[in-house]
């Protein structure tokens, strides 16, 4: 069972976000593609979801959030992008993400794991 | 010397006879309906012969000659009430009728009866003759004498009767017509009647003036055949009038002078007769002009209605026609002078039109039918078919005649026109038209005057209509004229009209375009950002994070297995091993150095295409003009404004209202046309200055000025010009360089989109300075 999902069409990234969120004790699991990442979405519940919005396949990052916050609202949602798109990023915002990361600069191993922390730390509080 | 009756009766019969034959005359040498005018110079001709002969009888002292011609005078007074009839009948227009037909055979059968008589049986007819009451000879009544004199009152009576009735029911000239005819017969008749009165030798009035009254039915008739064409008469008749009184008048002076000499002068002086006829022809000389002059006057004035006037008419009506260029302002002077000087009712201009083939009714004066207002005739309207063929006035007392005529087949003078004329009527009352004028310019009807009745209620006199017909040739050329000005300047004002479209569309297009070319230029550099940022933001993260652990990791756990396995190693290759370390840091730092640089470059123009979609929002100056410098570097690719000197000057807390994509735009597409200008010269720099606008504090001033070449003076104008480029073309998409769009959408985002301002300075060898303001933030959030 996992409870932290990174999807990413981008193997690479997928594997060093796993390792950085594997510090934080969660059991993570990576996709590179929209479809794969549905799949993992039927079986698994998950704490926090990472998803870029650009993805290379037919389902776009859009599509995976929404099914994420379908199936499992509770879940912590955050979009990444390599492009801040004004129209995109307002979408994501309805879907309802907790957070909004742009690429490179919010996933940097010194910036990332403060601001995956401090996102878990304040839905966490919201929850409770 | 006493007047006695019988001097009475010869003068008046004698005025009768002259009246008489001189209507007969006129008729029928210039009536047109044949019928109507045998019938009327046949009643004169019998008036003639009777008052003839009763001047005759009345004046000779001989039995058997007075005797003929006593019975002549009878012969004809049976005629007179039977021509009379039939006249009547015939102008009426009821001699086909059977029982009008029927009264006339009667009529005239009783008639002949009562000649034959007369002639051949005169002791019948009279008690012989005898003189009386101061005539030297005198009828007295016979056997047949009562029964004829009763007669003569039945037909008499018949025939006033049914001209009153027809008064009655008739309208317009006509009922004038016939009641002049009625009033002169009556007159007349009465008269004539107590003509009788001497034969059963009765003396009561109106004896002895009763052929006064028959000269007066001469008059009165002759009277309405002029001036209310009883029968239609087509000539002038002035000279005929003048001549034959001038002639009286000479006469009568040269009688009354040799009268007075002979009679009164006699008696105190012995005058030589050679004396006389010398003062007479004198007196004659003297006066002939002056009373020729009068004469003429006079007809004019009492007969032909001052057609003294009509010349002066012409004459001021062609002088003001000459004188109008607009066609609506010359139909109306025609118009106006008309209806003003005929003194008519109403009156207007058909005019044809050219595009439509139709005749349109162009000017209204007077009192009008509304429907026929925009009432259009086409050239197959009878009115206007019988005008193109005849190329006459028409006048509707004729056009009734000829309808009626043409009812009747009758080989009258009518014209060739072979139309309906009853449908011309018809059309001619719908105009409430009296009288028709046509207009012709070569052979074409170009217009055609309606003129409505007299105020007067006369008719139009063969003057009038002499008059109108020369007038309307005479403006035919003028309201061509003025018609063809009309078009030129209606043609000139809708191309001018067109021009201003055509002009304003062109506007509307180069916005459109502008807008295209922001729109697409915007589109285009969006889309670049976001190829750039998901191409590139993927591989540079994974990159960026991959050397950030080499880095921060790697040699950190080499150093630690090293320093742990020191003593297993030798010496050689731990210091060989830990230089490798040292060098893989290094190498991993200067990586890890280029990838923040890569990405602080991706980053500034992701940021800054962030797709706004038109959005305007407050925007720092500061950080505009670095993204602007930024941006400019990336798109001028390898060079990179390489070798030039960018000088920033910009004032740190200024906001400008704007879109930051459009804005971009310009000021990148200002500093690489600087970059470009300066080419490859030495020592090249670009300024670029921002601050609050000293001359207006609501607004922003940035200036980009080079030390390029300069733009010359005379080129300087053209440079906002859709089209208008320095460089060579290199592609034909719209917005592409060398396409002269650069500016002109400079100027359309600036001063359409952002509502500042654009200018340029530029000084030949030393330089170009754009001058942009912008509107400040602040005040429009203070608003």
């Amino acid at each position: 069972m996992f409870d932290a999902l990174v999807v990413d069409d981008e193997e690479d990234i997928c594997e060093i976000l796993k390792e950085e969120l594997g510090t934080l004790g969660l059991q993570v699991v990576s996709a590179t593609t929209g479809e794969a990442a549905l799949q993992l979405n039927e079986t698994n519940e998950w704490k926090v979801c990472l998803v870029d919005l650009k993805l290379a396949t037919a389902i776009t990052g859009l599509d995976v959030i929404k099914a994420i916050r379908e199936k499992r609202p509770q879940t912590i949602v955050i979009a990444m992008t390599g492009y801040v798109d004004l129209g995109l990023k307002q979408e994501a915002e309805k879907l309802g993400v907790a957070g909004y990361f742009g690429k490179p600069d919010d996933i940097r191993p010194d910036v990332f794991r403060g601001k995956i922390e401090a996102i878990l730390n304040r839905e966490g509080r919201e929850k409770k | 010397m006493e007047i006695l009756p019988s001097h009475h009766y010869q003068f008046s019969a004698f005025l009768t006879s002259l009246g008489s034959l001189l209507l007969v005359i006129l008729v029928y040498k210039r009536g047109v309906d044949q019928i109507l005018k045998r019938q009327f110079a046949l009643y004169y001709a019998s008036l003639f012969l009777w008052s003839f002969s009763v001047f005759v009888t009345t004046s000779i002292y001989d039995y058997s000659i007075s005797y003929l011609f006593c019975q002549t005078t009878h012969i004809a007074a049976t005629m007179i009430p039977v021509f009379f009839l039939h006249f009547t009948f015939v102008y009426l227009r009821r001699s086909e009728h059977w029982l009008e037909k029927l009264l006339l055979i009667i009529s005239y059968l009783v008639a002949s009866f009562f000649i034959l008589i007369i002639a051949f049986f005169r002791q019948l007819f009279f008690n012989d003759i005898v003189p009386k009451l101061s005539f030297p000879y005198f009828p007295n009544a016979g056997f047949f004498y009562t029964p004829w004199v009763i007669t003569f009152t039945i037909v008499v009576l018949v025939a006033h009767l049914t001209l009153f009735e027809a008064m009655l029911s008739a309208s317009g000239i006509y009922k004038k017509q016939l009641r002049f005819f009625l009033f002169a017969n009556l007159i007349g008749y009465c008269g004539g009647i107590g003509c009788f009165l001497p034969v059963y030798n009765l003396s009561y009035f109106p004896f002895p003036y009763g052929p006064y009254g028959v000269f007066l039915l001469s008059l009165v008739s002759g009277y309405a055949v002029l001036k209310y064409r009883l029968i239609n008469l087509q000539i002038f008749i002035k000279n005929t009038i003048v001549f034959t009184a001038l002639f009286a008048s000479t006469a009568g002076i040269f009688a009354f002078v040799v009268f007075i000499f002979r009679n009164v002068l006699d008696r105190y002086i012995n005058v030589n007769p050679f004396l006389t006829t010398a003062v007479s022809v004198f007196i004659i000389i003297t006066i002939y002009e002056p009373l020729r002059t009068f004469l003429i006057n006079a007809t004019d004035r009492f007969l032909f209605q001052k057609k003294y006037d009509y010349q002066k008419f012409l004459k001021e009506a062609s002088r003001g026609i000459a004188q109008i260029e607009s066609l609506d302002h010359l139909l109306g002077l025609v118009t106006h002078f008309i209806t003003m000087r005929m003194r008519l009712r109403n009156a207007a201009v058909l005019m044809h039109n050219p595009k439509t083939g139709t005749f349109d009714l162009r000017h209204c004066r007077g009192h009008f039918p509304k429907s026929s207002k925009d009432q259009h005739f086409l050239v197959s309207n009878p009115l206007i078919q019988y005008l193109n063929h005849e190329k006459e006035v028409i006048e509707i007392e004729q056009i009734k005649e000829y309808s009626q005529t043409s009812e009747r087949k009758s080989k009258s003078r009518m014209p060739v026109f072979k139309g309906d004329y009853e449908k011309i009527q018809i059309e001619m009352d719908k105009l409430h038209a009296a009288c028709c004028v046509p207009s012709f310019l070569g052979r074409e009807l170009k217009s055609i005057l309606i003129l409505g009745e007299k105020k007067s209620g006369d008719a139009y006199s063969p003057e009038d209509l002499n008059v109108l017909f020369t007038l309307a040739q005479e403006s035919a050329i003028a309201i061509e004229n003025a018609r063809l000005y009309d078009e030129a300047i209606n043609r000139s004002k809708e191309l001018q009209k067109i021009n201003e479209e055509l002009s304003q569309t062109n506007q509307k297009l180069q916005v459109t375009q502008a807008s295209l070319i922001v729109a697409e230029k915007n589109a285009t550099m969006v889309n670049m950002a976001k190829a750039i940022g998901h191409e590139v933001n993927n591989p540079l993260t994974a990159l960026m994070l991959l050397v950030g652990k080499i880095r921060r990791t790697y040699p950190q756990k080499m150093v630690e297995i090293l320093n742990r396995n020191t003593a297993s190693l030798p010496e050689g290759d731990l210091q060989g091993l830990k230089e490798v370390i040292s060098e893989i840091e290094s190498a991993s730092q200067k990586a890890d150095r280029s990838a923040q640089r890569i990405n602080a470059v991706v980053h500034t123009l992701t940021n800054i295409l962030k797709n706004s979609k038109d959005e305007v929002a407050a925007l720092s100056l500061l950080v505009l003009c670095r993204e602007a410098i930024e941006a400019t570097r990336f798109s001028t690719s390898e060079e990179n404004l390489s070798g030039c000197e960018i000088v920033q000057d910009t004032a740190a807390n200024i906001l400008i209202l704007g879109n930051v994509e459009q804005l971009l735009q310009v000021f990148v597409n200002l500093i690489k046309n600087s970059y470009e200008a300066m080419g490859k010269q030495k020592n090249r720099k670009i300024v670029i200055f921002g601050d609050i606008d000293p001359q207006d504090p609501q607004m922003a001033r940035i200036e980009i000025s080079d030390n390029g070449p300069g733009i010359p003076q005379e080129v300087l104008p053209k440079i906002w010009n859709q089209g208008f480029s320095t460089k060579t073309k290199k592609s034909d998409s719209i917005g592409a360089a060398g396409q002269g769009q650069g500016l002109f959408v400079c100027k359309h985002i600036i001063e359409s989109i952002h509502k500042g301002v654009i200018t340029v300075e530029s000084i030949v060898g030393k330089g170009t300075k754009f001058i942009i303001k912008l509107p400040l933030a602040e005040v429009h959030a203070d608003v």
